[in-house]
This record gives C-alpha cells, structure tokens and sequence, in this order.
C-alpha cells in the first residue's frame, strides 16, 4: 500500500463469499485510500472489482474482515443511506439518468426524498452546472442530451452533497475518446481542486493511467497496489 | 425537487397509461356506486318511510303479508286513539295507480289525520267531497304540474289544490287524498280501512314497552296485527335486502377486480424503473421512501379516478331511480354512504399497492451497479 495520507477508507482482511458460489469473491483484501486520493482499480472480468466497490459504499456485507471510513468501522454506522447520501458520490457507466426529468431535476435527485427541497441543492446543481460548462442545459430534458454531457449530469449529481469519497464503476465504458478524455480531464479537476477521493474501476490502460495509484485485483485477491 | 414533485413527475410520465388506470378505476366505482345507491337506495326508501314519519307500529288485518290487501273497520282508529298509550293514530287507504308510464302510490287521508301535520303543503287540503288531489313536489316536478291543474285517476278528473314537500322518499312523488273519496273511489265499505298508523307517547318508545303495548292491542282485537314500525318494513323489504347483499357482494367483486388492474399497471411501472429505484437505493434513498412514493402514486390515481366515479356514479344512480318504473324510490345519499365508498377507494389502493411494493422490498441496489 502506498496511499498518500491519512486514511479515508479503509479495508482490513476483508473477504467475501457468495452463498450461490461459495466461493471467495473477494480474499484478504487489505487496503487504504487516502483522503483526495485518485485510484484506479484493475482487473479482468470477475475479478471482484465491483464486488469491491459494492463492499466500500456499504451494499453489501463483508463475510470477513472490517471496513473502516474516516476511522469508523461500519459496523457501527447505524444508517448505511444516509452515510451513502452524505459520504458518497456514485458515478456509473449505465448513467442511471431519471428519463423525461430535465437535467436541475436529476442532479437533485440524491435529496428529492425530502418533503421539500432544500433551496441550497439546487443553487448547488447551478453551480455544478456552470463548473462543468453545461449550465444552459439546466432545464433541457436528459433524453435530448449526448452520452457525454449525460455523463457530465451524473457527475454533477455525484457531487451534489460534496462527497468526500466519489465512486466511479467504468464512467467511461460507453464513451468515445474525446468525450472519454474530457470526462477523465474533469475527475482529475475535481480530484485536484475539490478534494474529493476518486476510487474508479476500469479494464482500460488509457484510463487507469490517468490515476494517481493503481490497485490490480486478480481472482479476488490484491495483486498489485 | 421536492418529494412530490418527483411523485408528480413519475406520474405524468406515461399519461397515457395514467388516463386509462384512473378511468378503469373510475368505472368501478361508478358500477360499485350505482349498485350500492340502487339496493341502499331502495332498502332506505322502505326503511325510513316510518321512521321519517315519527310512526312507532302499524296494525293491520291479522295474517296479512300483503299490506295491500288488508282490510279493518275504521272504527278501530277510536278506539286504540283511546289507549292511554297513544299519541296519535291514523287510518289509511294506500294503493298503487298508473300515471303515463309510470306507477305512483297513491294515498287516503282521514281530512283530520294527524299525517297532514308532517307534510308541509303550499295551497290547500283535498276536501272530502271533491275531486281533489295534494301531489309529491318530485311528482310536480317531473311531470311539471302546478296548483289549479287537473290529474286523470280512476277516469275522474281531480284538481291540484296543493304541493307538499316530505321527508319520507315514498311520498316524494306520491298523490293524496281524503279517505272518505278514496274509499268512494275503490268500492270500498265506508267503514273500511287498509291499516292504522300509530305514535305513541315517549315512554312508550322503547322496544320492549312498546311490544307489550302491541300484545296488550292484539289482545284487545283478534282480528289484527300490531307490528313494530321498523321490524314491519323490515319484513316486507325481505327481497330487498337480499338484493342488497348481492349488490355487496358484487362490489366486493368489482374492487378486487379494479385493485388487480391497478397492481399490474404499477408492477409494469416498477419493473420498467427496477434499476433506477436500485440505483436510487445505492445513492441514500430508504426503501421506505420508495414504498411511500409507489403508495402516494396509487393514492393519486385511485383519488383521481375515485372522484370522477363518484361524480358519474351519482349522476347515474339518479338517473336510473328517475327513469324507475314506481317513481317512489330516492337515493340515499348521505355522509355514511361517501364514506363507504371513500373506504372502497382506499381499499383499492391498499390492494393494488401490496404486489408492487413486494418487488421494491426485495429490491437489491447492487443489481444496478453490477455491469449486466
């Protein structure tokens, strides 16, 4: 491990065995990420990658082993939702994007559980909007919007609650190049100049390149970090 | 975005669907309303005629069902006025007659009957030496009559002298006349009569002194029954309310019926969300947020279409009773009655909302963030 300070996330011999398969998914995976950090993780298909994933943002259980954000172990968070509304952005390749809401509407979407909306979420999605150049878009419906600046939204909603940790599961999978490279140019940005922690998963080279750290998962276990 | 826009904004989405949801369920409860207000409406007619009136017991010729053909002397009416029991009793002749296409009931009034007093009548009491005739508002109405003009019965012209409003429902488009002209009318022995109407004093009025009071009567005169006002519509009604159980029965039917058409259309709009109300569990939503949302959407739509039923259900129960073929029956409109049909409303909603919300229970976040 060679995280750059004080931990943000931290794992601890965890491992994770599906009852389907019974077999380990995830093994003794000890690892750290430090606050504002940008790491990359690697590895072929059913390497347990999204396993991991799935297991930092507090979906799943670990069968073994213990997770620790900003020192505390989950096990004692009493309400995963919340820590995930407040702690973490999502950033995925499918865009999970509300069809038919405009583009203001699926930014606020983190907090639209609440009988009425906090002014500041959508003073926020402005802002976010005119950071990632998009904020004549703010009332344009999602369908009318090209794969890129769709992918520019669900970052922008990702960042509404300014998560210390942003989770990204190959944000650029259904990309093409120059929208892949100013989507990767503005993560870094946001790394660099918001603060925030970037864990992302990828089988691209080009993409991983981009980070800071690398982290490669080879049948469940830790190869390379 | 508040929660209810986003509620709003699900909604609206396929308005399509959303019209045809809420007219599905608009139509149940227009057949649900029709059905109960038809039977209600009908069984109330017959069980508030008395009631209505202040009438405690009614006698009538001993093992008689059908009131129609009774007959006892008139002279009874003195002499069970006399009991110390009695406030007031009343004889009268009550018969069935055809008006245009139509059937009417059509009474005989002692000219000092105490029956007057609960009517209120704008011109004048039939005499008993005339041909005239008092008619039911909702009969002056329907078939635009006024004071001064003339009715065919019995192949005799009568003369309107008055318009009388009632709250009994029978009498609403009923006509009335004296005793005396309508026993000279059907044949009938002038000392004849079809039953007694009877008030007692208010400490008479309970069910069990009252029931001694008509045994103490039917000692008194062989010859008749003495009955209980409620028990005596309640017997005749028996067909009626038979029906009326049927006509529950069938909106049993018609609302499980309406709640499985609403639970598939929202179980088809669950799965077409699946992975965005996952994905919407992965960023910090409760389950029980999306479980209020889905209850709040089906609300909605069963409150839209419920209150457009409600509206044509009303319209066309009045219709119906008004197109009846014995123009006596009313509506029985009342608070008790919305809020049956309010609670069928929120039943269909409970119904439709337990499939639906069985998927989102079992819904799994992680199924969105895995790469299918």
């Amino acid at each position: 491990m060679s995280e750059t300070g004080p931990a943000l996330i931290r794992t601890e011999a965890v491992s994770k065995i599906f009852p389907q398969t019974s077999a380990h998914a995830l093994e003794d995976v000890s690892l750290s990420i430090a606050a504002g950090e940008f790491v990359v993780v690697r590895g072929p298909s059913g390497s347990g990658k999204s396993t991991l994933l799935n297991i930092l943002a507090g979906l799943i259980p670990a069968t073994s082993g213990t997770v620790y954000f900003q020192g505390v172990p989950f096990s004692r968070l009493r309400n995963k939702a919340r820590f995930r509304r407040e702690n973490i952005g999502f950033v995925f390749q499918d865009f999970y994007l509300y069809p038919g809401f405009t583009v203001a509407e699926n930014i606020v979407l983190p907090l639209a559980n609440r009988l009425f909306a906090p002014r500041r979420a959508l003073r926020k999605a402005q802002d976010l909007l005119a950071y990632l150049g998009m904020e004549k878009k703010i009332r344009q419906n999602v369908n009318t919007l090209s794969s890129g600046e769709r992918q520019r939204v669900c970052i922008a909603r990702a960042m509404l609650s300014d998560p210390p940790l942003i989770l990204a599961d190959e944000p650029t999978g259904c990309l093409d190049t120059a929208n892949t490279d100013r989507i990767l140019t503005l993560l870094q940005d946001i790394n660099k100049n918001k603060g925030a922690a970037i864990l992302m998963v990828t089988h691209d080279d080009h993409v991983a390149a981009r980070a800071q750290r690398q982290i490669v998962i080879v049948d469940g276990k830790i190869h390379y970090s | 975005m508040s929660f209810f826009s986003f509620i709003g904004k699900n909604l609206f989405r396929h308005w399509s669907r959303l019209l045809f949801t809420m007219l599905g369920i608009a139509f149940g409860i227009t057949g649900s309303i029709i059905m109960l207000g038809l039977s209600e409406g009908i069984h109330g007619t017959f069980k508030h005629s008395y009631a209505n009136r202040h009438i405690d017991a009614v006698v009538f010729e001993r093992d008689q069902f059908n009131i129609l053909s009774s007959r006892i002397d008139q002279n009874l009416v003195a002499k069970i006025s006399a009991f110390p029991e009695v406030q007031t009793a009343s004889g009268v002749l009550f018969d069935v007659v055809k008006y245009h296409k139509t059937h009417l009931p059509f009474y005989g009034w002692p000219e000092n009957s105490p029956l007057f007093k609960e009517i209120k009548t704008s011109g004048r009491l039939p005499r008993a030496d005339h041909n005239e005739v008092i008619v039911g508002d909702t009969f002056a109405r329907i078939n635009n009559k006024k004071i001064g003009d003339t009715l065919e019965l019995y192949r005799r012209a009568f003369v309107i002298v008055g318009i009388f409003e009632t709250n009994v429902p029978l009498e609403k488009s009923a006509l009335i006349i004296s005793l005396a002209k309508m026993q000279e009318l059907k044949n009938e022995n002038r000392n004849k009569i079809l039953g007694i109407n009877i008030t007692v004093k208010d400490e008479i009025k309970d069910p069990r002194r009252l029931q001694e009071f008509l045994e103490k009567l039917e000692q008194a005169f062989p010859e008749i029954t003495a009955q209980a006002a409620d028990i005596f519509a309640e017997e005749k009604a028996q067909f009626i309310v038979m029906g009326e159980k049927i006509a529950y029965l069938m909106v049993l039917v018609t609302i499980v019926a309406v709640a499985l058409g609403l639970a598939n259309s929202m179980v088809t709009s669950i799965l077409e969300r699946r992975k965005l109300l996952g994905f919407l569990l992965a960023i910090g939503w409760d389950k029980k947020d999306i479980l209020a949302a889905l209850f709040i959407e089906i609300l909605v739509i069963c409150f839209l279409g419920g209150a457009l039923g409600l509206a044509v259900g009303f319209v066309s129960t009045d219709y119906i009773f008004s197109m009846a073929a014995i123009n006596v029956f009313t509506p029985h409109w009342n608070d008790v009655f919305i809020l049956k049909i309010v609670g069928l409303i929120l039943a269909t909603a409970v119904v439709s909302f337990i499939i639906p919300s069985g998927i989102i229970v079992n819904l799994n976040p992680i199924e969105v963030i895995k790469n299918e």
